[in-house]
């Protein structure tokens, strides 16, 4: 059943001053987050989550969504400008933008992009708004078992796809599970090495945990750079931008372009969709998918990598059309689908509200309003991306030496002013360190951040199903859906295992020919 | 096996100063030579230190998140042992797949190095400092992460007064020296970027989010 009440309900909620006020505020701190070259929608949301606090649930939400819509469209800017994807989504787009950019065509390849981005996210959004009242009926019936393996799914395909080594996702991954475990026992209440600090009796405090593990990380990193871009790459950016009249017809040829080829849209979006539906999945792995798709169904594979304006329109689409995916894990489950929908996860815990299978019941109209923003916001992705284009290469100048102190201050604060708690402030940091330490190494902070969410969801769940099985594991077959669900996880680990052979055996004819030669 | 790597520890002069092609080792100065995020390309002039000593730092560094569950691990085990099976068998489980993973890692590494390729833990340049061009040893070290753990240091310094002296106080000595260490030097850019910090920062806690700041002695 689609709720239409709700829907309308969110409506309403959304059309607010407030509302629609911080949903363009968002989505500009999404261009610009987008355009730096790694960061993403989850540093910033991450970072503006503590002070959310005062707004209410939806405005927090939609929020958070602004940011995600503009992040994911503005990656392709630099990714087309100068080949440098300012989120790991567009690196697909910088295929065939780069060269295009090195024709002379770079604001048609922006132009596509943006409207690509518009529809992918539009088309996306329409299906989650009628899908997501139906599977959150389904989720509903959702057992111990069948959220085990949910959860255990949910953390084996995000190791698999965030990063490069499936083995360092895994330690990502278990590491925390682990620290998610530093509390309280589900069963007994007995501390587990919670070392004495009351802070950590319920589980591990997620906001802080967040703050840190992708904000103050990300100033670690930044701390020792003199610029956040090449100051000639820089330039060449805002050389590219022209005055209003060259830019309106650009996004006129944009959407013209983009509007020739309907069924790449479609077929792009619907790719971006579904993989965005699987946890963890994320852009990165989607758009190329989409991408190869496109190319493997096009009259002419050739011109693509060269300039193709299917290929951006393959992998934008899909990009924006991820975005609204990951909500329907998030919403049904309250498994987060990507790094950003964790954040938004945060933001429920931080206002008392419990994601989860019930939340669209007891939050109904709050997720559609999330939801309409995200729509809206795909659609302010055109006016707003024009008129912003000119400052968003001023922003770019901005160096590491002003950036890094202040938006450490604010990680600080923000994770304190939470519940005026210097043990979260600490904790921050605590986790900043980690991420640092794990970046610097090559492991991806996201399945980390992720268990922290589905490690109690695990856990809980396995030992509510265990006590039903009576000790019979057997039970935790029992049923078409859980086994539907084991098929899935097992198929990922298979696939993982294979992927890692294979790429074991051509690192070591790599080996074998260098020495060679 | 081991004629293997005599062969490659012999080839390390010459690796690095090809470049960082066929460097077998571990360090920063060998793995990333050419292209590190730095702007400019650059070619090592003398040849990066060696002997026992270099090669358990470098081990050291290229295992640091192994080191690091490790102790973890560690602790939380001997943490929960006298906790019934009930609290105690979930982190446990855990722990033995966190282990199981790792010690598969630290394997395939010792595997690779004894082959002569390159380390497990290699990185994306991008999220690491440029490296110091031409110079090698501890000093070079530092110079490269100087930045990133005094960064750090000040930090924890920053969190640990403030309960203190209170939010305004140490802020505006945290983001000046913190400005003066990231390369903000000059005073009279240095000075108003700090006070238009605070002022912004007033504004916006005090006067519009309603964020409740830590009183000091003397603000707030």
């Amino acid at each position: 059943m689609i709720p239409f009440d709700d829907i309308l309900a969110g409506l309403d909620l959304l059309f607010q001053t407030e509302a629609l006020l911080y949903l363009v505020g968002g989505l500009v701190a999404g261009f610009v987050v987008g355009v730096l070259p790694g960061f993403s929608g989850a540093n910033a949301a991450a970072l503006v989550l503590p002070f959310s606090i005062g707004l209410s649930t939806e405005v927090s939400l939609i929020l958070m969504a602004g940011i995600y819509a503009g992040a994911s469209f503005a990656g392709a800017i630099p990714a087309i400008l100068m080949n440098v994807p300012g989120t790991a989504g567009a690196a697909a787009t910088a295929v065939d933008g780069y060269p295009m950019a090195r024709a002379g065509k770079a604001e048609l390849a922006i132009g596509i992009a943006r409207m690509a981005s518009s529809l992918g996210g539009v088309l996306s959004i329409v299906v989650v708004l009628l899908i997501i009242g139906p599977l959150g009926d389904l989720a509903l019936g959702f057992g111990a078992r069948e959220m085990f393996v949910v959860a255990l799914f949910g953390l084996t395909v995000i190791a698999a796809v965030v990063g490069d080594s499936f083995r360092k996702g895994m330690v990502s991954a278990l590491l925390g599970l682990l620290i998610a475990a530093m509390s309280a026992s589900p069963q007994t209440a007995q501390p587990r090495f919670t070392m004495g600090f009351l802070g950590l009796y319920d589980s591990v405090p997620f906001v802080p945990a967040l703050i840190g593990l992708f904000a103050i990380t990300q100033m670690f990193l930044l701390a020792p750079r003199k610029y956040l871009l090449d100051p000639r790459i820089a330039a060449e950016m805002s050389d590219n931008q022209g005055g209003m009249k060259r830019q309106l017809a650009e996004l006129w040829e944009g959407i013209l372009t983009t509007l020739r080829y309907p069924v790449i849209v479609l077929r792009s979006s619907t790719i971006g969709l579904l993989l965005g539906c699987i946890p963890g999945v994320g852009t990165a792995v989607a758009n190329f998918i989409s991408y190869g798709e496109t190319k493997r169904r096009s009259k002419d594979p050739s011109r693509f990598g060269k300039g193709a304006h299917e290929g951006i329109i393959a992998s934008e689409a899909c990009d924006n059309a991820v975005t609204g995916g990951t909500m329907v894990p998030t919403m049904t489950l309250g498994i987060p689908g990507s790094g950003t929908a964790a954040v938004m996860l945060g933001a429920l815990y931080l206002h008392g509200v419990q994601p989860g299978p019930r939340v669209l019941v007891t939050h109904g109209p709050e997720m559609y309003a999330v939801l309409l923003g995200l729509l809206v916001a795909s659609i302010l992705i055109l006016p707003l991306g024009i008129l912003l284009a000119s400052p968003l290469a001023q922003i770019i100048k901005v160096k590491p030496s002003i950036l890094t102190p202040i938006v450490l201050m604010l990680c600080v604060i923000g994770a304190f002013a939470i519940r005026s708690s210097w043990f979260d402030a600490g904790l921050a940091v605590a986790f900043g360190v980690l991420g640092y330490i794990m970046r610097i190494r090559g492991y991806p902070v996201v399945p980390l951040v992720l268990a922290l969410i589905l490690g109690p969801i695990a856990e809980n769940n396995f030992m509510r199903a265990w006590l039903l099985s009576n000790g019979e594991p057997s039970y935790f077959f029992g049923s078409p859906t859980v086994l539907f669900m084991w098929s899935l996880f097992f198929i990922t680990v298979a696939a993982q295992i294979y992927k890692q052979v294979k790429n074991k055996r051509s690192d070591q004819d790599t080996v074998l020919t260098g020495s060679d030669a | 096996m081991a004629a293997r790597r005599d062969r490659v520890e012999g080839d390390e002069p010459t690796a690095s100063m090809q470049g960082p092609v066929s460097a077998p080792a571990s360090s920063e100065e060998e793995a990333g030579g050419a292209s590190s995020g730095d702007l400019t390309p650059t070619t090592a002039s003398a040849t990066p230190p060696s002997g026992p000593l270099w090669t358990v730092v470098r081990t050291l560094n290229a295992w640091l998140v192994v080191l690091v569950v490790l102790v973890y691990t560690g602790a939380f085990w001997v943490s929960i042992s006298d906790l019934p099976g009930d609290a105690a068998n979930y982190p446990r489980a855990v722990i033995v797949l966190l282990l199981g993973f790792v010690t598969f890692g630290v394997v395939a590494d010792l595997v690779k190095r004894a082959r002569g390729t390159a380390l497990e833990e290699v990185v994306e340049d991008d999220d690491l400092p440029p490296i110091p061009t031409g110079r090698f040893g501890f000093s070079a070290v530092w110079e490269r992460w100087r930045k990133t753990i005094l960064t750090g240091l000040i930090t924890v310094v920053y969190l640990y007064v403030m309960p203190t002296l209170g939010y305004y106080e140490t802020t505006a000595v945290y983001i000046t020296v913190l400005f003066a260490l990231l390369g903000l030097r000059r005073p009279l850019v240095l000075f108003p970027t700090v006070a238009a910090t605070m002022v912004i920062s007033w504004l916006l806690f005090a006067q519009i989010l309603g964020v409740r700041t830590p009183s000091g002695p003397w603000i707030g």
